[in-house]
């Protein structure tokens, strides 16, 4: 019971978009449409989920000292690796994303995991743990491409359901705004759920 | 305190040998696979711009696209940098099925997020060289819904088939030529690209592929054909 309520814990409760404010550069940056918030989403939970488990379990191998740079070699491993099999794979979403997926080794989730989490917790706590926040984090991407590309451009996964067209939704402004709302919204729903228990 | 050193010191050369060889034994791995995906990539973005824009059918032998793509290779490289952009090889030069010299390169510009990479095609004809048709290879950093329209077929198609006088003229979008009237094959004889209607709000995105092609056809008549 208390793994499932790590793996839930990232959903909405703890988010780490909407409620932990972690990794805001990739979360305005690509959110411009589902599909883009879905592929970094899902990288980002590869990498997270397996950085976790390394790091939990070399954690007693690792001198107090340099366990940050240690813990940067291995996020960066698997961030190569996600971005060669991409690149090998997903070869159009791999140009789209570009930039951002190296950009996911200075992700301060997946940095704020190892050292808050992952270092102190067991390997299935910490997988436990990677794939909640791994998918908290994709479901917040998604819901905010989504609703960037449906006021923005029309269409929802490139399938279109209106004509009406917000160019603000798709510029940096329409994330930031679009980003404080959902935060909000986040922010009352986890208060409410509280007052209730 | 030099033994503390040298324990932490090899302590995190383990570290960086395990990833470095965990990283060498991935990208073994998916070499081939990536070079694979740059081929065909770059062979179906050929095999667009070489197609009649009228009536689809491709202009040169597929066998003869593919022997010179392998030949020349894929990777970008520049041929000739210039102050509004840069001219990219490898410059593929084939004999179209009636046999009029087919010239097609790539070229970058700036966007407005970032460069706009288009790859071209140009056919010799009686008068000079003509615009087949383009592809806009690389828009990732323009605005969606907005500059990323140039990714729809339906607005790169407006670039389709300009005659020789238009590019001597220098390709231009309508509203840099003051939004004149006319249709879009009456105006793409001046050299004008009608893109104001499909790109509503979006000017610099389409200016970056004007630049290269202006920029591709200058390199192709003054270095190439040396005209």
């Amino acid at each position: 019971m208390s793994r499932m309520k790590e793996l839930v814990k990232g959903f909405v409760k703890e988010n780490p978009t909407y409620v932990q404010v972690l990794g805001m550069c990739p979360t305005l940056a690509v959110t411009t449409n589902a599909v883009n918030g879905l592929g970094m989403g899902l990288a980002t939970t590869f990498v997270l989920t397996l950085s976790n488990v390394v790091i939990s379990s070399i954690r007693k191998l690792v001198p107090e000292k340099i366990r940050i740079p240690i813990f940067i070699v291995v996020i960066a491993t698997f961030v190569t690796i996600i971005d060669l099999l991409m690149h090998a794979y997903l070869y159009d979403l791999w140009k789209t994303l570009g930039l951002y997926i190296p950009l996911i080794v200075v992700n301060c989730i997946i940095m704020g995991r190892a050292e808050a989490y992952a270092s102190k917790h067991g390997a299935l706590d910490s997988l436990m743990d990677g794939i909640g926040m791994g998918l908290g984090f994709t479901g917040s991407l998604v819901l905010l491409g989504s609703i960037r590309e449906l006021f923005g451009n029309g269409t929802i996964f490139g399938i279109k359901v209106w004509s009406l067209r917000v160019f603000l939704e798709i510029l940096p402004p329409g994330a930031y705004i679009t980003l404080g709302l959902l935060s909000g919204l986040f922010v009352f729903v986890g208060k409410k759920r509280g007052e209730k228990k | 305190m030099k033994k503390e050193m040298l324990k932490t010191g090899l302590t995190l050369m383990v570290f960086t040998v395990v990833a470095g060889l965990a990283l060498s034994l991935v990208y073994v791995a998916t070499k081939d696979r990536i070079k694979k995906s740059e081929i065909s990539a770059k062979l179906e973005a050929i095999n667009q711009v070489l197609r009649d824009p009228i009536s689809g059918a491709i202009i040169v032998d597929e066998r003869e696209v593919n022997e010179i793509v392998r030949r020349e290779g894929v990777e970008s490289r520049t041929l000739r940098e210039y102050k509004e952009g840069t001219v990219l090889g490898p410059l593929y030069t084939f004999l179209s099925r009636d046999g009029r010299k087919v010239y097609v390169l790539s070229a970058q510009a700036p966007g407005y997020g970032g460069n706009v990479v288009t790859m071209a095609c140009f056919i010799e004809n009686g008068e000079g060289l003509m615009l087949n048709v383009i592809r806009v290879l690389d828009y990732s950093q323009e605005t969606p819904g907005l500059g990323a329209k140039i990714g729809e077929t339906t607005v790169q198609e407006r670039f389709s088939l300009i005659p020789p006088e238009g590019l001597e003229h220098g390709v231009r979008v309508d509203k840099d030529a003051g939004s004149p009237q006319g249709t879009v094959e009456e105006l793409k004889a001046k050299g004008i690209v009608k893109v104001s209607d499909v790109m509503t709000g979006a000017t610099i995105t389409p200016r970056a592929v004007t630049t290269a092609i202006n920029l591709m056809y200058k390199y192709l008549t003054e270095e190439v054909l040396k005209r």
